[in-house]
């Protein structure tokens, strides 16, 4: 199943290489991207995404991973960080992630 | 010195300093003494400035082993360890620590030279894409491009290591910033950024779920360590009663002899543990991960049992098993404020207590030859409390994991989630630094002890007092182990019998050294080993044949435990 979801980095070295790498790395693969300025220096990506055919591919899991990586500001599906969404195996409430 | 005398010196000092000069005021300034390296080309300018600083260096003869020393100082300390090597073939000779600090979350700092900021990118004399070559086995990473900024990015390096779960993190520093004139000033101190703390309702759900439960039990992985929770953790097992089963890197979490500790669960645990994990209907995860040694077939783990998972990180919450509640953040402040209450769980106290008589550990092999698990048994009994475990990966890698004791985490350093090969004469050298009062011993095997053989030469030179026990099957066991049970016994490149003679290549390393091969030798060689001064090796024939029992197939449930047949 494609995904559909953006993500918000700021302009640090490999900043772009760490988000597709992670991507990959955990079993999806990148169908589409787009790559435009966002806020005073960081970027905003758009991503569509599709797990490997021999994945679990629970996007939640993946938005945690990425939300990890240092330049990562953000990961965003429908106007919601990634702490929130609620996926197939999404984080289950009550939350406790804090702010 | 006196205050003019000081304030004539500061004035006397230029007011520049090299960036290579900066960078080692800065780990000066992050309070770190010690650190693991070995020189080249283009750290060069950084082994200058190491000249007459506070920081001593420790030289490896290769930067896997000053990585893998710098990952066993950082398990011991709690605190990042630190690591030099140069461009090119130095900094690909971390990779594989940087792995294995990642996948088993030791906070290390990486500091590798690189060419000179206008040849990067021109294949220059040892230039690799050290920054690239990297990205997928550090936390985080920085090439080192503006002088100006070293005190600042060393200071975010420690942090971002040390913070929520730890992990490594790579400065790659090109020689022409080491070499540049930068303003000299003073660096600042990381700061550890703190985890977020269990939301009050999240931690009542909690409560409630342990309450409403009959057959709970605790899964204790490396997060607890690794959070500076053993205490708290401790406590609430102490409050709850509950049974405990802990994965290899969980090992010591509470004491290996505790009576609440019923053994190590997964591929070779025991099998009283993963009995009880199979019959939970609770299974309270701290600190682990599911990792697939410790969970066997996923579907078919602790398959009546909801999940309750305690975590630093979030993106291990549903990675492998569907949690039906999650507290992620501080893990030591979570299990402080999970308070159930009385629990009506005697009856199921009672049966993992019969489950852990049932199967507890036997040590009357058959034989006159050297029984390895006794062996252990034995050695970490003479050895006492302040005992610290290192291992390197394979056969005796389980059977330290089953048969020794484990007072606390850190007193068990062993490569668990990338199993590497090599891993305990180098982390011996750094637990060494890290606690020189502490006995350190590390158990071998025959195959891993060549992967990082030269480091012998190390403990030499620093005449470190490193034990080594050196369980010798003339094989790559663990490959024959399973060669013999899931490849019908067709032994492929696992025979190691042309061994040099380890005793007397040890004694040209300048250790002291035996050989036994007899079960009467033990007891006499063990007080040899614990009782000599400096780096001793003491080298076991052990058993060819000798397999580690149980074991769960691969892609079995964890109640499917192959055991040894008696012929």
């Amino acid at each position: 199943m494609r995904e559909r979801f953006s993500v918000l980095i700021d302009d640090s070295q490999g900043a772009l290489m760490r988000v597709i790498g992670t991507i990959e790395r955990r079993g999806w693969r990148v169908q589409a991207l787009a790559m435009a300025p966002h806020g005073n220096r960081g970027s905003r990506l758009e991503l569509e995404v599709a797990p490997a055919p021999w994945h679990r591919g629970d996007i939640a899991v993946l938005a945690r991973h990425l939300e990890k990586l240092v330049p990562v500001e953000a990961v965003e599906r429908d106007g919601l960080d990634a702490g929130a969404w609620r996926g197939a195996a999404a984080m289950p409430a009550p939350l406790a992630l804090g702010a | 010195m006196t205050e003019a005398a000081t304030s004539a010196a500061a004035a006397a000092r230029p007011r520049t300093a090299s960036g290579a000069e900066m960078l080692v005021r800065a780990l000066e300034a992050q309070g770190v003494d010690c650190i693991f390296g070995y020189p080249g080309g283009a750290i060069m300018p950084v082994y200058d400035a190491l000249v007459g600083s506070r920081l001593t260096h420790i030289l490896t003869r290769h930067e896997q082993g000053a990585i893998f020393a710098a990952d066993g100082y950082a398990r011991v300390t709690g605190r990042p360890g630190v690591t030099l090597a140069t461009s090119g073939p130095g900094a690909t000779n971390l990779v594989t620590g940087l792995a294995n600090a990642l996948l088993d979350s030791v906070p290390i700092v990486a500091i590798t030279g690189q060419v000179a900021r206008p040849v990067m990118g021109t294949d220059a004399f040892q230039e690799v894409d050290t920054f690239g070559i990297t990205l997928p086995v550090v936390k985080h990473s920085f090439v080192l491009t503006d002088p100006d900024a070293i005190p600042e990015t060393i200071a975010e390096a420690f942090a971002i290591a040390a913070s929520g779960r730890p992990g490594p993190v790579l400065l790659d520093l090109p020689k022409d910033v080491a070499m540049a004139a930068v303003a000299r000033r003073a660096a600042p101190k990381a700061h550890r950024v703190p985890l977020p703390l269990p939301e009050p309702a999240a931690v009542a759900a909690a409560a409630a779920m342990i309450r409403d439960a009959r057959r709970p039990l605790v899964y204790a992985g490396g997060g607890i360590a690794l959070a500076g929770a053993s205490e708290a953790f401790r406590a609430f097992i102490r409050r709850t009663g509950l049974p405990v089963v802990a994965t290899l890197k969980g090992l010591g979490a509470i004491p290996t002899d505790a009576p609440e500790f019923l053994g190590l669960l997964g591929m070779h645990g025991n099998k009283a543990a993963n009995l009880a994990v199979q019959r939970s209907d609770l299974l309270i995860a701290c600190g682990a991960r599911f990792d697939d040694r410790a969970t066997g077939r996923v579907d078919g783990f602790a398959p009546g049992a909801r999940i309750l998972h305690l975590d630093a990180d979030a993106a291990e919450v549903g990675k492998i098993k569907t949690a039906d509640l999650a507290l992620v953040g501080d893990l030591g402040q979570a299990l402080e404020a999970l308070r159930p209450g009385p629990l009506p769980i005697a009856s199921w106290q009672q049966e993992a207590a019969q489950l852990k008589q049932a199967h507890a550990w036997r040590y009357d092999a058959p034989g006159e030859g050297v029984y390895a698990p006794a062996l252990l048994r034995d050695l970490s009994a003479a050895a006492g409390d302040d005992l610290i475990v290192t291992c390197d990966v394979g056969q005796h890698q389980m059977w330290a994991a089953q048969h020794c004791r484990f007072p606390r985490p850190e007193a068990h350093l062993t490569s668990g989630g990338l199993g590497a090969m090599g891993y305990g004469i180098p982390a011996g050298i750094g637990a060494l630094h890290a606690a020189p009062d502490a006995r350190v011993v590390t158990v071998t095997g025959d195959g891993s002890i060549m992967m990082n053989i030269q480091e012998l030469a190390t403990l030499n030179r620093y005449r470190l007092p490193l034990k080594i026990v050196l369980l010798d099957n003339q094989a790559l066991g663990m490959v024959r182990q399973w060669q013999e049970l899931f490849f019908e016994g067709r032994l492929s490149e696992i025979d190691l019998a042309d061994n040099p003679d380890f005793a007397a290549l040890a004694r040209v390393f300048g250790l002291a050294a035996r050989t036994i091969e007899r079960r009467d030798e033990v007891a006499g060689a063990i007080d040899w080993l614990l009782g000599s001064d400096g780096p001793a090796l003491l080298h076991v024939r052990i058993d060819p044949l000798a397999n580690v029992w149980p074991l769960v197939p691969p892609g079995a449930d964890n109640h499917e435990m192959l055991e040894e047949t008696k012929s």
